[in-house]
């Protein structure tokens, strides 16, 4: 089968994933990539380069900033599918926009004309407006001066929260009217590494409060025995 | 010329069944793959999945009643009549098989993972076999008005 249902029986057997509803993961990475056998080879070879670009534990760490931007537009404009295309770089935009913020709260100066620091549309946009709390991109972003305040306050698990949400609708916008070819896949993988991210990121919580928890328990028990 | 409306009358009495069995084989297929792919996931209900998957097969029935309706002595007077209905009939069943598919396909996959919804989630695909139901009646009432 060719076309847009060329993922029929692939998308037909993955479980929906609902994200923050879930505690867990309805489908585990291993089962995920038993499943993912279906794709055709020069499929999976797109995707995984996508995955190359946008995955943190596929990103090569070896790679400078430069490389990895060289890198990711190569791979970019090899993409077939314009709607995969196009989330993408929307995908690689709000990271960029995200990775600003953060540079800009870390006391950076704005980044020299000659520096690879982003990717897409705005780069340019947040150099004019390094000074701006929302580089004059509110436009686009509406949830930059949320993302600030979280920034501003410490609030990294808001902030994370926050970053998975904006990046989940952008996914699962462009993600409406496919449903079993390629893209609706790669968006599908898309969600389930966000969803996968916030598991864990939980669990990290999860473990951080237990041992806090666990010190508290053992400091008194100390002050008792003292 | 005479030959070529009867050529064309041929073709129309045999287009609902060869465009309609086209349209349900796609249809069919569609909807048989998602539900092997729902049956991956799922523990049960695999009945109810192939079940859903034959839907799109209804149109190749249609197309048979209505070739046998349009089925006469074909000449040179009655050929345009059943050239264009028999066509018409077929391109219109097979877009439905077609389409009912997907449908078929959308509903399995959206009730392996919430299976109270598998009634509602037929609707468009009941809706969709509707319009081949328009097509099938109507094809009938004007096949008893050609002469032959």
């Amino acid at each position: 089968m060719s076309g847009p249902e060329r993922y029929v029986m692939l998308m037909a057997s993955l479980p929906a994933i609902r994200f923050l509803a879930d505690k867990a993961l309805p489908i585990n990475q291993a089962r995920l990539g038993e499943r993912l056998k279906l794709l055709e080879p020069e499929d999976r070879d797109e995707l995984l380069g996508i995955a190359s670009i946008i995955s943190w534990n596929r990103i090569d760490v070896g790679d400078d900033d430069a490389a990895y931007l060289v890198r990711a537009e190569r791979i970019i404009a090899g993409i077939r599918s314009a709607a995969l295309r196009d989330g993408v770089q929307e995908r690689l935009e709000i990271r960029t926009v995200i990775a600003a913020l953060r540079r800009r709260a870390a006391g950076e100066d704005v980044p020299a004309s000659n520096s690879a620091f982003g990717l897409g549309r705005h780069v340019e946009t947040i150099r004019r407006n390094w000074a701006l709390p929302d580089f004059g991109l509110a436009r686009f972003y509406p949830w930059l001066a949320a993302a600030k305040e979280k920034l501003d306050q410490g609030d990294a698990s808001g902030l994370e929260r926050l970053i998975l949400d904006v990046t989940w609708n952008a996914a699962a916008r462009r993600e409406f009217g496919h449903e079993f070819d390629l893209e609706a896949v790669a968006f599908y993988l898309m969600r389930w590494q966000l969803a996968d991210r916030w598991a864990r990121y939980d669990a990290d919580a999860a473990a951080l409060r237990f041992k806090a928890l666990l010190d508290a328990a053992l400091s008194d028990r100390h002050e008792v025995n003292a | 010329m005479n030959e070529l409306m009867v050529i064309l009358g041929w073709l129309g009495v045999f287009s609902p069944v060869g465009l309609g069995a086209i349209g349900s084989a796609i249809g069919v297929a569609v909807a048989g793959q998602a539900a092997i792919g729902a049956m991956l996931e799922t523990d049960s209900g695999y009945g109810r999945f192939v079940g859903v998957a034959a839907i799109p097969s209804s149109t190749v029935i249609y197309g048979i009643v209505v070739m046998f309706a349009l089925q006469r002595t074909i000449t040179p007077e009655n050929g345009a009549g059943l050239f264009a209905i028999g066509i018409l009939t077929g391109l219109a069943l097979a877009y439905v098989a077609v389409w009912q598919g997907k449908a078929c396909a959308s509903a399995i996959s959206a009730s392996k993972s919430k299976p109270e919804i598998f009634g509602l989630a037929l609707a468009p695909a009941a809706i969709v076999e509707g319009f081949a139901v328009f097509t099938f009646v109507f094809a009938l009432v004007l096949a008893g008005n050609i002469k032959g």
